[in-house]
This record gives structure tokens, sequence and C-alpha cells, in this order.
């Protein structure tokens, strides 16, 4: 071990107003070396977010020192960490979508290339591929970044972040929503730089990659430090023990009764530039996962279900009968549900109090002839909060203040106020924790076990395998197979097919 | 297109939150989208902000109230003028009352004033032939069918509000001077009613508490504010987004034809000039009573007191003996001042 580490953090704490976000223990220390990815993990709001954004200078922390090489440091912000070689790359991408990849790749950098205002299209092209050049797959430099999928734009700004040669790389779940091969590129982005001197302090919930990736893991807790253990000394297993404090994650077992008439049956559905010939059936109780890469297409067969864009050839039968939805209001109408993928865009609203987010779905039923009843509004609330362990202030608490997981279950439990039949969920654990996840399954599976047909579309194959009854794959917007959870696909086959 | 943008590039069709340049901007913006910081929903007074965002109109009540009460003394202070702002506020705050709703829903009208001085006319010619109730009618069923072209235009062909109101702006104004021949047309007396002292308070009131009530309490009004908050999860939560846009601008449409009928009568006459550039004193009653023009927040008192605000200048400046010239160079650095001040709010909206 050297003299002085790359960073020291010590007797850290950070409080926000009613919350403590994080806490050392008296004189406790927290130590990176050089040369080192170190993970930190924990569940939403254990405090891996805040503390990392007081190392970036997004944040100060309320008491308590760091120590940059030896050196105390406090950054004021972004910028002076910047100056001393601290880059954060955060995990809800940052680029200007108007703007091409080789602009964004130099998005604030418009001084390295241009002189009094002006520049020269070669000298920025130079530069833009001189950062280029960091990532291991090439992406199109005058491509549109609005229309990449999210790891090219997350690949984009690690370049953006690399091009400045900081010393000490903070990376904020930057995998949660990249396909395998996003990941790969990534990982091996950050060993390079690991492999040149530099400290990488990685957050992530995929504990796999953890594992595989990192020199150290760092637990937190409730916003204090749990343990830190050397990575190849531990397994995924133990770490999400120490994470969560007990055992975790169960397969669902159901018996779906299968002469059940159909909740939605797809006759050959094709949707343009999203799927085709697309034919599968949900039955009452039944959980049917549908697994793909990127482009797979799944995505597409959620949105024509739900009336949200129009298939071209083919069928949906709800409960035997056609339908052919113009818009979601109908499909919600005939009981029909959508938890789309991104949650803080598309399911709730951030600033909107949480017992507004959920009565949304269901005013059209619950109010009387458009009046509506703020007490009835806040029992229903209360109801869920407490029903679906929803951590907040009260049904007057905005969505953003709470933690991914919990966001989530709100949207969710916009959903439950009236029983739907058919529930369909697109990636429901995407970057939410381990407790949080396993509270959203249970929650799927109770809506399984009342009788609801779910449709569920998700990217981690734990997932598909852990709450599916039936798993379809699916290849360049086609169904490449069609299984029994009970023939125990493992994740090694589920991939193949979606190869 | 690239074969990969499928997926991620439908999520991804919503504008995100636009940073211009990490290394300016970057520090409150990133703060604002970092994980999770617990930010307590109360604590508006952060940073910049040297009082909570909901003392800005009361303060600024205060603060002209006082200003004038002291520099034009009884003359300000008096019952008279009070009444006579009460009933100067209401001409405003009518019409904003629709505006209010359409600018939380994240729309703008700029043809309030036009239409305001089309219902009035319609409402005066036809009343002097056919009698009151039927001039009311006339003017209420111009206003809502003014609101009616708005809103199919925005919601069904979706050209953007600030175009159609604009459009609209230029169409009613020239309706007005066509059916009126460009002459003023003076209103029954029954019809004075609507524009003395009871009778414009009491219009005023049930229009307060009408458009309070479908913003609070009715499923409209929370599909209003989720409209403005971010149309994508509204559409994909069921509601239905181009009914919700349409309503909308029927109701704007109707407050403006109150609105007229209101203002016909305080002037006993309906004339083809009548509020002219009058949009943008309703816009400016709704921003300065802090609903910001970004949408998704908002409420009906707010704008009472913006248009208590707006009106207590004009009449505190006519009575201190002000030029027209200063008055208006008043107003206009009062707008300004009143959209800075809604701007900071908003982006505390957005990190509340």
């Amino acid at each position: 071990m050297s003299a002085t580490p790359a960073l020291e953090l010590k007797g850290i704490e950070k409080h926000y107003p009613g919350t403590v976000a994080v806490r050392f223990r008296p004189g406790e220390k927290l130590t990176f070396e050089d040369g080192h990815i170190h993970a930190l993990v924990g569940q939403n709001g254990a405090g891996k977010s805040t503390l990392v954004s007081l190392i970036a200078g997004l944040q100060k922390p309320t008491t308590g020192d760091m120590f940059l090489r030896g050196e105390p440091y406090a950054p004021a912000n972004v910028g002076q960490a910047r100056r001393s070689g601290v880059d954060i790359v955060l995990q809800e991408p940052l680029i200007e979508e108007h703007m091409s990849v080789e602009e964004n790749l130099l998005l604030g950098r418009e001084a390295r290339y241009a002189r009094h205002g002006l520049f020269n299209p070669r000298t920025r092209r130079r530069f833009a591929e001189a950062a280029m050049a960091r990532l291991p797959r090439r992406i199109d430099l005058k491509a549109r970044a609005g229309d990449l999928p999210i790891e090219s734009q997350k690949l984009i700004e690690m370049a953006r972040a690399l091009v400045l040669e900081p010393k000490l790389l903070i990376v904020d779940e930057l995998s949660a929503a990249m396909s395998a091969r996003g990941v790969k590129d990534l990982e091996q982005t950050l060993r390079e730089f690991a492999a040149g001197g530099g400290l990488v302090i990685y957050i992530s919930h995929h504990l796999d990659e953890v594992v595989d990736l990192c020199d150290r893991v760092t637990i937190l807790r409730d916003g204090t430090i749990v343990t830190t253990l050397e990575a190849k000394q531990t397994n995924k297993q133990h770490i999400s023990e120490l994470m969560v404090g007990n055992e975790v994650e169960e397969s669902a077992h159901r018996s779906v009764n299968e002469d059940a008439a159909p909740v939605l049956e797809l006759k050959s559905l094709s949707v343009p530039g999203q799927c085709t010939d697309i034919s599968l059936v949900v039955r009452p109780g039944e959980v049917v996962g549908i697994g793909g890469l990127m482009d797979s297409g799944a995505a597409g067969v959620a949105l024509a279900v739900f009336g949200m864009i129009k298939p071209s050839s083919g069928s949906v039968e709800l409960n035997g009968t056609p339908v052919r939805f113009r818009s979601p209001t109908q499909a919600v109408s005939a009981g029909v549900a959508y938890v789309p993928a991104d949650r803080d865009r598309e399911g709730l609203f951030l600033n909107m109090r949480i017992d507004r987010n959920i009565d949304l779905a269901s005013m059209s039923w619950t109010s009387m002839a458009g009046f509506l009843d703020p007490r009835r509004s806040a029992a229903t609330a209360n109801k869920f909060i407490k029903r679906l362990d929803i951590r907040c202030r009260g049904c007057r608490d905005i969505p953003l203040n709470l933690s991914g997981g919990n966001r989530q279950k709100v949207a969710i439990a916009k959903w439950l106020v009236r029983d739907n039949r058919l529930l369909i969920l697109h990636n429901p654990t995407r970057g939410v924790d381990i407790g949080g996840r396993s509270e959203i399954h249970a929650v799927i599976n109770e809506l399984a076990d009342r009788g609801a047909g779910i449709l569920l579309i998700s990217d981690d194959l734990h997932e598909l395998i852990a709450l599916s009854d039936t798993i379809v794959t699916m290849r360049r917007g086609a169904v490449s197979a069609q299984m029994s959870n009970r023939a125990k696909p493992t994740e090694k086959e589920l991939i193949g097919h979606m190869l | 297109m690239s074969p990969e943008t499928d997926d991620a590039g439908l999520a991804l069709s919503q504008p995100p939150v636009g940073i211009d340049s990490i290394d300016e901007q970057g520090g409150a913006a990133l703060r604002a989208k970092s994980a999770h910081p617990r930010i307590n929903y109360r604590s508006w007074g952060r940073g910049t902000q040297l009082m909570p965002a909901w003392l800005v109109p009361f303060l600024s009540l205060i603060v002209v109230t006082t200003f004038f009460g002291i520099t034009a003394g009884s003359r300000f202070l008096s019952l008279s003028n009070f009444s006579f702002l009460l009933q100067q506020s209401a001409i405003i705050a009518i019409p904003a009352f629709g505006v209010t709703l359409i600018i939380i829903a994240g729309s703008i009208d700029l043809s309030v004033g036009s239409v305001v001085a089309l219902t009035g006319m319609v409402g005066a010619l036809v009343a002097v032939d056919h009698g009151l109730v039927v001039g009311l009618l006339a003017a209420l069923v111009t206003g809502l069918l003014a609101g009616l072209c708005n809103g199919l235009a925005f919601a069904v062909l979706k050209v953007p509000s600030f175009i159609v109101t604009l459009g609209m702006l230029s169409v009613a104004r020239g309706v007005t001077v066509k059916v009126s021949g460009s002459q003023p047309e003076n209103v029954p007396d029954s019809w004075l009613w609507f524009g003395e002292m009871p009778g414009i308070f009491i219009l005023f009131a049930i229009c307060f508490m009408g458009t309070s009530v479908l913003l609070h309490l009715t499923s409209f009004g929370r599909r209003t504010v989720a409209l403005g908050g971010q149309e994508r999860v509204a559409r994909l939560a069921g509601v239905r987004v181009q009914q919700v846009k349409i309503i909308l601008f029927c109701f704007g449409g109707l407050m403006a034809a109150l609105g007229g009928i209101a203002l016909s009568a305080r002037v006993g006459a309906a004339t083809p000039d009548a509020a002219g550039g009058f949009e943008l004193t309703a816009i400016a009653a709704v921003v300065l009573g802090g609903t910001p023009l970004t949408g998704g927040i908002g409420n009906v008192l707010n704008t009472v007191i913006g248009a208590l605000v707006l009106s207590m200048l004009l009449n505190g400046m006519v009575i201190l003996g002000v030029s027209g010239e200063i008055q208006l160079i008043t107003q206009g650095v009062v707008l300004v001042g009143a959209v800075l001040l809604s701007l900071d709010r908003a982006k505390i909206g957005i990190i509340k």
C-alpha cells in the first residue's frame, strides 16, 4: 500500500432537511487507491450518490474532511473539482440531443478549438477524433446525439470526461440502462483508465459486474459504511447479504390455469419499424416475460397494445374481443395498464404530489361527475404508500424526493387503484436497488395471483426468470423462442435466443 | 437512422432537461439531476431567492399599496377608489382566469384582447335588437366559438398555441371591426348592471370560485396541471390530451366573453378598438401572480392578486399625475420584472 492514498474521506456527514444521507462513524476513514476500480454499492438511498456528489463538488459535506493525494480537498463546485482532476459521469446522460456527436464530445470545451470565437472545422474534428479514440467502439461523429441509443450517449459522456485526463473518474450507475455490449465497452474503457494509473469510483447495482470489474467494493447501508472488501475475496451473494442484511429474491411458484380464456392474445401483430408477426397469449394470473436486446422491438409490442402506436397488420384481442385502440385512453378504459421504461420522463410527474400522481389514471372512475374528493384521494394514496411500502414523507411529498425504487412504486400504484386486467411493465426495476426490486417483484406476483395478466418486458434476465411463467425472446422484431419457465431456462440460453 | 436507435430513441424522444455547457452551467444543472439528494420541498428560498416564492405576489401587493398610500394619500386609500380598483381588477382578472388555466397547461393565449372586444361587440349589437338575454348568450357563444377554433387548431391540427392565438388575435379584431362597421355600439341600459358595483363584483366572484373549483377540485383541473407538467406522462396515464386542450381553450374563450360583457358594460358601449393590447395585461396579471409560463404550477388566487397589483399600479400613477408615456414604461418594466421573478420560481419549481 502506498503512503498517501489517492483520496481519503474522513468523518464525512451530509445532512438534508429532515434526513441524514451520509454519516461516517466518528473518526472513520474511507480511502481509495490509484489504479483501482473501487465500487460503491448499496441500496437506493444508502448514500452512494450523495457521497460521490461530495467528491465531485456537486455538494458540500456538512462536516468532515477530504484529502486528495494527502492535500486537503474541498471543491466549491464541479469546475474546481475538475481542475483538481476529479470528474463525474452521472446516471442520466447529459447530452444535447439536437447537436451532433462531435459537438457533444466537445461540449463546454469550445475554447479549446476555437480562437476568438471562430473555429476551424478541421481542428474541431481532430479534437473530436482524439476524444473518440478513448472509446473501444467508434460512434459516427456526424450523427445527431438524440438519435443514438442511451448507451452510446453514455459512452460519449465518458469520452468527454476522459479527454480532460482526470485522475479520478466517478461513474454513477452508468450501466443501468445499457445492453450487454455497451457494458463490455464501458468496462474496457474503465479498465484502460485504471491501468493508466487513474482511480475509478464506480456505483452499480449489477453485482456480477462489480465483482468482475472492480478491485475493491465498499458497501453502504443507510448512509454508513458497512465494510470494504477486496473484490477477489467476495462474491455476489455475500455482497447482497451485506447490502440488505437479509436474504432476498425467490422464483415464482404459480399454477396458471392453461385452459382459462386469455386476457391478451396477439395474432401476427406487426408494427412498422418495430416488430413483425408477433403472436402470444397472456392468461389470467400469468406473467409472460419478453426479453430482447436493444433493437428487439419488444417495446413496440407494448406500445401497440397500449394504443400509442398503430399496428400495420394482425390483431390484438382482449378477453376474446378484438380491439383496436386509437389512444392510451381507450386502452386504459378497457383495463390495460402500462408502466413505461423511462420512469422519470414517462412514468410519473416528479414534481406532482404523490397522491395526485396516483390519482391520475383513475380519476375518470373515482370522481363524481368530474369532481374530486381530496380526502378520498389522500386516503387512497396512503393506502398504497402503506401497501407498497413507499418510503416518503406522506402523500403530499413529491416523487423527486424519492429513490428510484420508491418512484417506481408510485408509478405502479397509479394502476392499482382500479383493478386492471392486463398490466404491461417495461423494465420495472431498472436502476432500482435490491430491496426495492424484491418489493416490486412481490407486487407483480401479488397482482398475478389476483388474476391479472402481466406482460413483463425486461432487459434483466434474472428478473425474467424470477417472475415469468412463460418467457418469450425477441430478435430483430420477431419472436425467436418461447418457453415455459418450468423448463428452467438459464440466462445463457436466453441470451442465445436474443443474439 | 442507425440500427440501434429504436428502444432508446423512443424513450428519448422527450427533450431532456437542457444543459448548454457543462463547464459554465453544469453546477446548478448537475445538482438538479444528481441522483437523489433529498431536497425538502418546502425549502424554496434556497440560493438566489431572498424570500419564499409564494410570498412575492403578496409582498408586491403590500409594496404597491404602501407606496401609493404614502405618496397619493387619501385619494388612493379612499373607499370609492377601492371600489374603483376592484372593478378595474375584475375586468383584468375575469379573462385572465382563462389565461391562467391555459398557461398552467403549458400553452399560451394571445387572443384574449381581441376576443374580449369581439364578444362585447357581438353582445351589444344583438342585445340592442333582441334584448339582454339573447345578447348575453350571443356574446358567450361567440367567445366559446373563438376558443373552440383556437382549441381545434392547436389540439387537432397541432399548430403551436402561440401561433394559433396570434392568428386569432388578428382574426377576432378584424371580425370586430367588420361587424361593427367601425362604429361604437351603445349597450342597452339593462346591460350596464354588469359594469357597476354589485354586478361586476358578483360576476367576478362567480368566475373566481368557478375557476378555483375547476382547477383544484375536478379531474379536468388535475389533467390541466398534468399537461403542463409533462404531456407524455399524462398521455401514457390515459389522459385525453386533445380533449383537455380543446376544453381549455373553450373555457378561455368563455372567460374572455364574460370579460367582454363586463368591459362593454363599464364603458357603456362596445368599441371596435376596445381592449387593445389587453392580452399582455392578462398575461402580466397571471405572471405577476407567480404562475410561470413553463406550466405545471399555478393557482387562481394569485392571478387575482396579479390583477390587483396591476390595476393599483395604473390607478396610483393616474392619481399622482404621472404622464401616459411614463405609465407605459413602468408597466413594461413591471411585466419584465414579473417574468424575471416567475422564471426564477419556475426553476425552483423544477428542483422543488
